[in-house]
């Protein structure tokens, strides 16, 4: 069988998921601190069969074998609003989900809750550096939060320590949605951060450079199916004319 | 191909997002509004090769994985309590909030709702009451015979009645707070009212720590910034542009497929 098909639907299979990844940058170009992936393409060999040298008979298939995923700032959105909190550089808020385990996110859009814990938007309540929920004094106005992260008031003085973090291993990180990331690495605490009160971080997805890698993908896909319909051509060309010489 | 559905949500949520600053614009010059913004969250990651797998028999783990996400959704319209700008207005009943604080209402049904709009008149029987005739709490009556009203900064309501000397104290103007003033339910005509997620009401005297201050014959305007609403909105505007781009291209690469010969 001619593997010549093969290769070029490994081909589309793999520029199909990267334009899935591209439709997902775009989709959340206004999530808050959304950060934006790639796919990373390899190769993957197999050997024909046949007597030429290795280099030669061996046939590259296309594999998507992994997600870049770009942890670089996102764009900063003054909003006016005292809870909302950005934080640039390195390092992630530590986040207690509803099922008791911990989560990682960069959404700095905070709440307070109706019991007076600090939350998230997405309703988490947020931990300080013992890994505590933060538990605000009732009736507390005035909330200041300072570059690294330490929660006061005028009235009360200091309340707590947002705890940020980050992992041994970025790479391992997986987004669990709700801007969540969660990693089976330990987290250390961050050293290299900046946090600023008022300010939203937004994506970091570049439209242009989506719009672009789009482009190349349609038109490459366009490509790989002109390719495989001269292959038929070749072949029902070869039937034909192999059959008049008989 | 999931790019079309992943463009569709993007799509959707670009629409609200512009649908929130239109909103905002309308109610640029809505007494005691305060801008909104939406908020959005990447949807769930469908795992097609799992992050930290084995991929040999030595024991090598896949240091990236293959992670998909599908798409956009909102995760919600959340308010701005930041304060708006104040106008003097020569009403000797207009009351601004300088500071945290809602004014206490009740509605017709019995119902108690909250409101910064302190754009107040007065009833048939000489009550403070809203726009709509709500009494504002707690109920306070000008006499007929007053000459003159002063409310000072912690909300007591002072008249000159005509022939004595000596103003009157007829109340205090009362100010409610809530743990989560972005968690109350909007419903229209600048009333909200209280939710679980706000928390209890908390009613207190005007102008003590973490209320705010009555200022009299002043309103509070809106606090929309018309420069960032616009700017926003051409925002929006593009993404959703870019979204339908995704959609064509989505769809060319599958009508490129379907008329493989």
């Amino acid at each position: 069988m001619d593997t010549t098909l093969s290769v070029a639907l490994s081909h589309q299979v793999a520029r199909r998921r990267q334009m899935d990844i591209i439709a997902n940058n775009i989709a959340n170009m206004s999530t808050t601190a959304f950060k934006r992936e790639n796919v990373m393409f390899g190769q993957y060999l197999q050997d024909a069969e046949g007597d030429m040298p290795k280099a030669v008979r061996q046939i590259s298939y296309v594999q998507d074998y992994g997600i870049a995923r770009n942890m670089s700032d996102g764009n900063y959105e003054t909003t006016g609003n005292v809870m909302d909190i950005a934080l640039s550089g390195n390092g992630l808020f530590q986040v207690k989900r509803d099922n008791g385990e911990m989560a990682y996110t960069r959404n700095g859009h905070f709440a307070i809750s109706d019991n007076y814990t600090l939350i998230t938007s997405t309703g988490e309540e947020v931990m300080d550096v013992s890994e505590k929920s933060i538990q605000l004094p009732p009736g507390v106005s005035n909330i200041e939060i300072s570059s690294d992260g330490t929660i006061s008031s005028p009235d009360t003085g200091v309340i707590a320590k947002l705890n940020v973090v980050t992992f041994t291993d970025t790479s391992k990180m997986k987004k669990i949605g709700r801007n969540m990331f969660n990693a089976d690495v330990p987290v250390i605490p961050a050293t290299d951060y900046q946090i600023t009160q008022g300010v939203a971080e937004t994506s970091n997805v570049q439209p242009v450079v989506e719009v672009t890698r789009m482009i190349d993908v349609s038109r490459s896909y366009i490509q790989t199916s002109k390719i495989m319909e001269k292959l038929q051509d070749m072949r029902s060309k070869a039937i034909n004319q192999l059959a008049k010489v008989g | 191909m999931k790019a079309l559905s992943i463009a569709a949500t993007g799509m959707i949520a670009q629409q609200l997002n512009v649908e929130v600053i239109s909103n905002n614009i309308a109610n640029m010059n809505t007494t005691g509004f305060k801008r909104q913004r939406a908020e959005f969250q990447d949807l769930l990651y469908q795992n097609i090769e799992r992050v930290g797998s084995t991929s040999s028999d030595a024991g090598t783990i896949n240091p990236a994985g293959i992670q998909v996400g599908v798409g956009v959704k909102t995760g919600g319209v959340y308010r701005i309590t930041e304060q708006g700008s104040v106008i003097g207005t020569e009403n000797p009943l207009d009351m601004a909030i300088n500071g945290a604080g809602y004014f206490r209402i009740t509605l017709p049904s019995g119902e108690d709702a909250y409101t910064r709009a302190g754009s107040f008149q007065l009833g048939p029987t000489g009550q403070i009451v809203t726009l709509e005739g709500y009494t504002v709490a707690p109920g306070l009556t000008i006499p007929q015979e007053a000459v003159d009203v002063s409310i000072n900064s912690q909300g007591e309501v002072l008249v000159k009645l005509s022939g004595q000397v000596d103003p009157t104290n007829l109340g205090r103007i009362e100010l409610t707070t809530f743990p989560n003033p972005a968690g109350l339910e909007a419903i229209g005509d600048n009333q909200f009212l209280e939710t679980p997620a706000s928390g209890a009401a908390n009613a207190g005297v005007p102008n003590t720590p973490g209320f705010g201050a009555i200022l009299q014959s002043f309103l509070e305007n809106s606090n929309v910034n018309s420069v960032s609403e616009v700017t926003s909105l051409i925002t929006a505007q593009r993404a959703y542009e870019m979204n339908s781009k995704v959609i064509s291209t989505a769809d060319e690469m599958m009508s490129v497929t379907s008329n493989l010969r």
